[in-house]
């Protein structure tokens, strides 16, 4: 078993095995050896440590992405629309933690976390107008009126033929 | 899906994200092809315009959802079918590796190749961004691509620009295309300068030389 310290100073309990699904924290396992010592995850709260070791818990077991793999040979490379039904559900939570997760996954480096949160950021996005997005995210414009209008303007070869 | 049903969130947190995941976002936006969306997205901002079109991939991604760069790998061979799934694979893929950069940008350069008459005939403001006509009493023309678009919001950068050159002569038209991945200079003394072309070819990535009926 592996103890792992969150930010707000709680202590959570994991098999090695899934705790060791996070890259960062398997090296550090490594890192320290054969020893009870808590593992510090200054950078995780414990109310997103509880939801990424869910994530690990249910994909324990499962084969880890090289972190050399070549993406462009892998068979296996989900696309956007093809997060599993279970990973959907779990990363259905508020936008504040949706970003947690991401940030997360980033920091402990846990791939498939990540590309799930990714992708679901992106199917967000997908099919909205700039204005929709800017309401979805908060996103401030700060754009002038004449930028905005310039930028439109510019990008009219990308948009859909 | 997840985040849809969410509350107020503090200030734009999308915008605070660390580059390397919103460039994981942006690519798996062009997930598939279709990057369609991420104009929208780079409209919203001025932080996620850069992130879109000042990151070599990512825009890349744009041009060759745009213009349908794989259209002259339809090949029923076995090398030419490995080639296409080489080059859609690259168009998905997150890394910006300088290999697949490379790769990213022979596509590109391979798409003018094959659509000089389209792209020299293309409404200006849309397939190209620019289109001067340097010296109308010769009708020599200069189309800069879409890559130098957003100059006047962002300083250019290392951007890809692509210079093609028409000189028509009777009923031929003439052309020569350059690719540089760096460099405003090139553009704007192209413009202003037409008469250093040679000098300043010298120093470009990439030269070829078309005739076409």
């Amino acid at each position: 078993m592996v103890t792992l310290v969150t930010s707000d100073n709680e202590k959570f309990t994991a098999d090695k095995e899934v705790a060791e699904r996070s890259v960062l924290i398997k090296n550090m396992l490594e890192d320290v050896g054969e020893s009870d010592q808590p593992i510090p995850l200054p950078n995780v709260s414990s109310s997103v440590l509880k939801k990424v070791l869910e994530y690990c818990e249910h994909h324990r077991g499962e084969p880890l992405p090289a972190a050399d793999a070549d993406t462009t040979q892998d068979d296996t490379r989900k696309r956007t629309t093809d997060i599993s039904e279970w990973d959907q559900k779990f990363i259905t939570v508020d936008q504040e933690m949706l970003f947690e997760i991401i940030l997360a996954a980033n920091y402990l480096d846990i791939k498939s976390l990540l590309d799930v949160g990714c992708k679901t950021v992106a199917n967000m996005i997908k099919g909205k107008t700039p204005e929709e997005i800017r309401k979805l995210f908060n996103i401030v414009n700060d754009f002038t009126p004449e930028e905005e209008a310039q930028i439109k303007k510019e990008n009219e070869w990308a948009e859909d033929r | 899906m997840g985040g849809q049903a969410s509350h107020f969130v503090s200030p734009a947190i999308i915008t605070t994200l660390p580059n390397d995941i919103l460039l994981s976002i942006c690519n798996a936006l062009t997930d598939g092809g279709d990057s369609s969306s991420l104009v929208p997205l780079a409209c919203t901002c001025r932080d996620l315009h850069q992130i879109v079109f000042e990151t070599p991939t990512i825009w890349l991604n744009v041009f060759a959802s745009r213009f349908d760069l794989h259209d002259f790998h339809r090949d029923p061979t076995f090398d030419a079918l490995l080639e296409l799934r080489r080059r859609e694979d690259c168009l998905r893929d997150a890394a910006l590796s300088g290999e697949r950069f490379e790769l990213l940008k022979e596509m590109v350069v391979e798409h003018v190749e094959h659509n000089i008459k389209r792209v020299a005939g293309s409404p200006a403001g849309r397939a190209v961004i620019s289109f001067k006509d340097l010296t109308a009493d010769t009708t020599e023309l200069a189309l800069v691509s879409a890559v130098l678009q957003y100059q006047p919001i962002q300083p250019i950068r290392a951007r890809m620009v692509i210079v093609l050159n028409s000189v028509r002569r009777g009923q031929t038209n003439h052309y020569r295309l350059t690719v540089s991945t760096s460099i405003s200079s090139i553009f704007f003394e192209l413009m202003l300068c037409p008469r250093t072309e040679r000098k300043l070819l010298q120093n470009k990535l990439y030269t070829r030389r078309y005739t076409l009926q």
